[in-house]
């Protein structure tokens, strides 16, 4: 008799070094079905897929595939009997092209096994990336690709072959909305051809819409498991957090920032004229003193090319000012001393030192404040990291730990905390809350409140439009490497953020 | 939790220490004796105070090659020197400022340029063993000053001068590394260099200090060789630097960056050392020796690198 299941994990245990990650988790999953995977940071969602592909062995418990008792022990042993796994953290090569990412260990050869196919190789990954909806071209290098562009391969890569399960650890935490929709197409385009689906996500709205069955772990554990027609968003974060939480505000409940409104007596914190580059054609944009600025636009408009530029992390003509300061020779270090702070897009690449303790990881940019007598005083580090504990909720909670060990959602909370401890005045975020689960975004939006209620000054570039309108007090919209349109708080909505974003002009 | 682990991964390479130990002292009955052991001390110490730097270098993901000829340049330069008149604490102000230019250099190459450190360090390497050459014509350099002879190669505080300068650099190395800022941007650096840049590091700045720190340390190693040998040679010192990776390596630091520790290094230099020691006890013949090196290496690597797999 032919199970019921795409796959099952059954009972499985899995323990690191001083954490239980998973107690007795099982999964069912049926074939043609989206199963939503929900839980808190950290609760050990990844971990388990993680299993289910190889990459762990779990410490006890059982994997089926369609009935038949499996034990992964490569990513690529699975691969093989048809799970695929989209990876939370973007697994590619940065030096070698799309092409050659999408086919890494699958080369398309020659007959003889031994010249790869290099035509017949950039064709396939052309009709794949079509089958998104992307079009990005296969000859280019990865590391020329911004973070967006980058998570859409790796779905892509996922669907070469013939998976009879597919995985996605928050394939969308920085996608926007259009390539949300089309990646939501193509998995009912893999629900009809009967493939079990396994679909992680913070953004709740997304798990409505899509999830056939939702199952919920919390702290390693099974919590609660049924069709996804039985739960609301109320339930499905009470039975993640395990208690009634205030979901997140409403854009009724922040009122915008009044000074940023009333045009006159306001100071400018950050000036950007001019600037330009591959990127960027000559942009340039004012962010005044105790107001967030969002930065809206869509995937590859030169959002974070923007940011980054502004931070002295690329090259860029044009001039910066910050705090009246102008920035002459640019670069990340010297943005700091002045005034300004960012936090990167690209966690994996650019902002953890995965080597390093949390600790290390949260007080690098403000090492100078944790001496005394020109020495490092442990004391210092430590009292100036605990309070970001408590406050981003980070789990563990052991500032010893080696970063590269939290669950992604974690890891992010940590790169917040770096970047509040250095106590800029300006503060860039791109894509700050990414992968961040619902209770620490609220927590983390009452910080982003209180900062500019003390005068400090925020840009944000966020994939997720409610974000910016929740949180903007002004809205610049990019398209194309150009400022296309301001609007105000009052003025802003979705609608018209798209017009700027997409219209002709 | 995590210094228990450390420190028993530690352990680990001083049980190779012990075992190495033991062996030859069932061997040779003068293997184990106060005079030997110091003498082991004493040998290796200038592989071991270059190793201090090269431990730097490469935790914050670089390497240099250009050790082995910069002590041969700064034992020449130095012996000609006092021959020819200058006083002894101006030869030695010399010779440090020499390493000190030479790292300034590799470093300022190697990050300002943006060159790999391997090539940079390459041609810094042939192009100092050049100069040596030149400049002493070839010849070794003899009759230095006693007085220089104590400084480096005397009694200090009732050790020997070797073995005074090789606790003094690594006692330096290890201030740094776990107790300043530096420290915590070279392994910044060398685990995720964009990270660091991103987060405010000035990473240019700290890779020249630190091959400045290396080369200064090379120096100083120059100098106790000059000391102990009361001469000067142009060939002297070549390969130098492989011996230094090799101690940096069975001390448990990582060759692509990021983590690593002086106290490793150090251990990893007196097991070299005590395993040469040992073989010339027993009279191996060199060519024996060197073979012996290559297979206590990758054994000392292998066993860390197991440690490491059954931790995680
Ligand atoms: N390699 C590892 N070593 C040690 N601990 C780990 C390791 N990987 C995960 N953990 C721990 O296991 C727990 C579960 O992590 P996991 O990554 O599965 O969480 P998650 O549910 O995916 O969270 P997020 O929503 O933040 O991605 C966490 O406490 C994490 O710190
Ligand atoms: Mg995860």
């Amino acid at each position: 008799m032919e199970s019921p299941y795409a796959v099952e994990l059954i009972d499985v245990y899995k323990s690191f070094p001083g954490v239980k990650a998973l107690s007795a988790v099982s999964l069912a999953v049926k074939a043609g079905e989206v199963h939503a995977l929900l839980g808190e940071n950290g609760a050990g969602k990844s971990t388990l897929l993680k299993i289910l592909s190889g990459v762990y062995i779990p410490d006890r418990g059982i994997v089926k595939l369609e009935g038949k008792e499996i034990r992964p022990a490569s990513p690529s042993h699975a691969h093989h009997m048809g799970i695929s796994l989209v990876h939370q953290e973007l697994q590619q090569v940065p030096e070698l092209s799309v092409a050659e990412n999408l086919f890494l260990a699958q080369e398309i050869h020659y007959p003889g096994r031994i010249v790869i196919n290099r035509r017949r190789s950039a064709v396939l990954a052309a009709e794949l990336l079509a089958r998104i909806g992307v079009t990005i071209d296969a000859r280019a290098k990865i590391k020329t690709l911004g973070i967006a562009e980058r998570q859409m391969i790796e779905i892509a890569k996922a669907l070469w072959g013939k998976a009879k399960v597919i995985a996605f650890d928050e394939p969308t935490s920085s996608l926007s909305k259009a390539e949300v929709n089309q990646l939501f197409r193509v998995i009912k385009e893999l629900k009809e051809k009967g493939v079990g689906i396994i679909y992680v996500s913070h953004r709740l709205e997304e798990i409505g819409a899509i999830a056939d069955t939702i199952s919920i772990l919390r702290d390693g554990q099974n919590i609660i498991s049924g069709p996804a027609s039985e739960f609301d968003e109320a339930r499905m974060v009470k039975s993640m957090v395990g208690r009634d939480l205030s979901s997140l505000p409403q854009r009724a409940d922040i009122a915008g920032n009044k000074v940023a409104e009333d045009s006159g007596n306001r100071r400018i914190v950050l000036q950007a004229r001019g600037l330009t580059n591959r990127r960027l054609k000559d942009v340039s944009f004012s962010l005044y003193q105790g107001e967030i600025l969002g930065v809206a636009g869509l995937v590859g408009s030169g959002r974070t090319e923007l940011m980054r530029a502004v931070y002295g992390a690329d090259e860029a003509l044009g001039k910066v000012e910050i705090l009246g300061r102008d920035m002459a020779k640019r670069s990340p270090q010297k943005s700091i001393k002045a005034g300004l702070g960012l936090i990167p897009e690209d966690r994996k690449g650019q902002a953890i030192l995965r080597l390093m303790s949390i600790k290390n990881n949260i007080v690098i940019s403000s090492l100078k404040n944790a001496e005394r007598f020109g020495l490092l005083s442990g004391r210092k580090m430590s009292q100036a990291v605990a309070a970001f504990f408590d406050r981003l909720m980070i789990r563990p909670r052991d500032p010893e730990m080696v970063i590269a060990n939290l669950s992604g959602g974690n890891q992010q909370k940590a790169v917040v905390a770096r970047s509040l401890l250095a106590n800029s005045s300006v503060l860039i975020f791109d894509e700050p809350t990414r992968g961040i689960d619902i209770g620490a975004k609220a927590d983390i939006y009452t910080l982003m409140r209180e900062l500019v209620a003390q005068g400090k000054s925020i840009m944000m570039v966020s994939s997720e439009l409610p974000e910016i309108l929740l949180m903007s007090d002004r809205i610049i919209v990019m398209k194309e490497g150009r400022i296309t349109g301001e609007l105000s708080r009052s003025e802003a909505d979705e609608e018209r953020i798209m017009q700027y974003a997409t219209g002709g002009n | 939790m995590n210094v228990v682990l450390k420190q028993l991964k530690q352990l680990g390479i001083l049980f190779a220490l012990i075992g190495i130990m033991i062996t030859f002292t069932v061997l040779s009955p003068v293997f184990l004796t106060v005079d030997n052991l110091t003498n082991i001390v004493v040998q290796s110490s200038i592989n071991g105070i270059i190793a201090v730097g090269m431990t730097l270098v490469i935790i914050q993901g670089g390497i240099d090659l250009s050790v082995g000829s910069l002590v041969a340049v700064v034992g020449v330069v130095v012996t000609t020197c006092m021959v020819q008149g200058m006083s002894v604490p101006l030869a030695i102000a010399l010779g440090l400022g020499i390493g000190l230019l030479v790292g300034g250099l590799n470093g300022t190459m190697i990050s300002r340029l943006g060159l790999q450190p391997f090539i940079v360090t390459l041609g810094t390497m042939s192009l100092l063993r050049g100069t040596a050459l030149v400049y002493s014509h070839g010849d070794p350099i003899f009759k230095v000053s006693r007085q220089f002879r104590a400084i480096f190669a005397g009694q200090i505080l009732g050790l020997p001068g070797p073995i005074f300068y090789l606790i003094l650099v690594a006692a330096i190395g290890m201030f740094i590394l776990n107790f300043t800022r530096f420290g915590v941007y070279i392994k910044a650096i060398g685990g995720s260099e964009e990270a660091a840049r991103m987060s405010g590091v000035n990473v240019s700045r700290y890779k020249i200090l630190t091959y400045a720190i290396c080369s200064l340390f090379t120096a100083v190693a120059a100098l106790v060789m000059v000391g102990r040998l009361g001469a000067a040679e142009p060939i002297a010192g070549s390969g130098f630097e492989l011996d230094a990776i090799a101690a940096t390596a069975v001390g448990g630091t990582s060759m692509s960056g990021g983590k690593g520790n002086v106290t490793g290094t150090i251990l990893g230099a007196l097991i070299l050392g005590a395993l040469r020691n040992g073989l010339t006890l027993l009279n191996v013949q060199s060519f024996y020796q060197v073979l012996a090196t290559g297979a206590i290496i990758l054994i000392a690597v292998s066993i860390d690198r197991f440690a490491q797999v059954k931790k995680s």
